[in-house]
């Protein structure tokens, strides 16, 4: 009998095309790798996943949910539709629900041009909002020495709240409330400027999708946020 | 109807959690929506955003209507975000939060309409039937 190998390798097939896995790699790794683009949010490279935009959502043959990517291990012989017409009517009234939420104004916002819910916007190409605006009103934290938390802005994508726990281990950021009315805290709701376990690293500004974690003294469209995943694997040691 | 699993489902509700409320004529069909999506809204945990946002947008429309203030395009528009809630959601609680809105349009559409196009609750539930017919102009 030959000799199993431990890595073993899955074929499934995305949009159509013969796509292969390794072991442990997720619908949206598998994808990216193929040069199919799934939109996400929430995710980000480097963080575990969470699945709680529903951006990434797909079509998997003989399941009649649809399965978030970014958290659905690929399967040998999975049939993952990743695009289709309802899937993207689906992902433009996420977007249009983002948009509705909280005060999202591109032309007063430092991240303007370096924001993924406007790519997102403008890739998917929601170019009018239909609902009306909740634009429920959230606090503007400035008391931080160097960094600013506009709440006003937040996706709620929780990758601050990650990204210090996961990487700083801090675990500063973190969620109160419920529904419509979660909102990202520092320690248990202190202002950010006196929280004692924030290191003020600034991995949360660079991982903020929008610009509601940004640096201050920036103006409109000045806030662009480096690269982070390079960074993050030189620290775990997985890149010299 | 006997009360299982099978029975239940056959006619699209579901066994446990309220899936069988008994009604009189009483009860106005879009305030009984209302209500429900009132409650999913509340318990809501704010994770994923279809449930988050959209059932806190279904039942502002539900609302709207009720007062009075709806547009016969809402009908739609409840009807798209009820399906995107429904299939997007993470859990049990939006990927049902929905049913309620969309079988009362299924089987109570007229009752919608009745509130929409004469802005009046036949029930005297909703806040428009309170109001003059005069002032509920819009």
């Amino acid at each position: 009998m030959p000799e199993r190998s431990h890595y073993q390798v899955k074929t499934l097939t995305i949009d159509g095309k013969e796509v292969c896995s390794a072991e442990h790699q997720t619908i949206l790794e598998v994808a990216r790798e193929n040069s199919i683009d799934i939109p996400t949010l929430c995710h980000f490279d480097g963080l575990k996943g969470i699945g709680s935009c529903r951006l990434c959502v797909v079509e998997v043959k003989g399941s009649n949910k649809l399965l978030p990517a970014c958290v659905t291990q690929a399967q040998e012989g999975m049939e993952v539709t990743a695009h289709s017409p309802q899937l993207t009517e689906f992902r433009k009234l996420i977007v249009e629900l983002l948009l509705t939420e909280r005060n999202h104004s591109c032309a007063v916002c430092v991240s303007s041009g370096h924001c993924e819910l406007q790519a997102l916007a403008q890739k998917l190409g929601v170019n009018h909002v239909t609902l009306p605006y909740l634009h429920i009103n959230c606090a503007t934290d400035g008391t931080h020495r160097r960094f600013v938390a506009d709440h006003n802005r937040c996706v709620l994508c929780a990758r601050c709240m990650r990204v210090c726990d996961e990487i700083e281990g801090a675990h500063t950021w973190d969620i109160t409330g419920r529904g419509i009315n979660s909102r990202m805290i520092t320690d248990l709701g202190d202002p950010w400027g006196i929280s004692e376990t924030c290191t003020s690293c600034g991995k949360c500004i660079s991982v903020c999708p929008v610009g509601a974690l940004v640096e201050k003294g920036k103006s409109v469209s000045e806030m662009t946020k480096p690269n982070f995943l390079p960074y993050l694997l030189q620290m775990r040691g997985e890149v010299q | 109807m006997s009360v299982d699993y099978e029975s239940l489902t056959s006619v699209g509700s579901i066994m446990g959690s309220g899936g069988m409320i008994v009604m009189d004529e009483t009860a106005c069909m879009v305030d009984v929506a209302k209500f429900f999506m009132d409650f999913t809204r509340d318990e809501s945990c704010g994770k994923c955003t279809p449930c988050r946002i959209g059932t806190t947008h279904l039942h502002g429309l539900l609302e709207r209507i009720c007062n009075g203030q709806g547009r016969m395009e809402d009908l739609s528009t409840l009807e798209r975000l009820g399906v995107m809630v429904k299939r997007t959601a993470l859990c049990g609680l939006g990927q049902t939060a929905p049913n309620p809105v969309s079988s009362t349009l299924r089987y109570f559409r007229n009752e919608y309409i009745e509130h929409i196009q004469n802005k009046t609750c036949a029930q005297g539930r909703c806040a428009c039937s309170k109001v003059p017919a005069a002032m509920a102009e819009r």
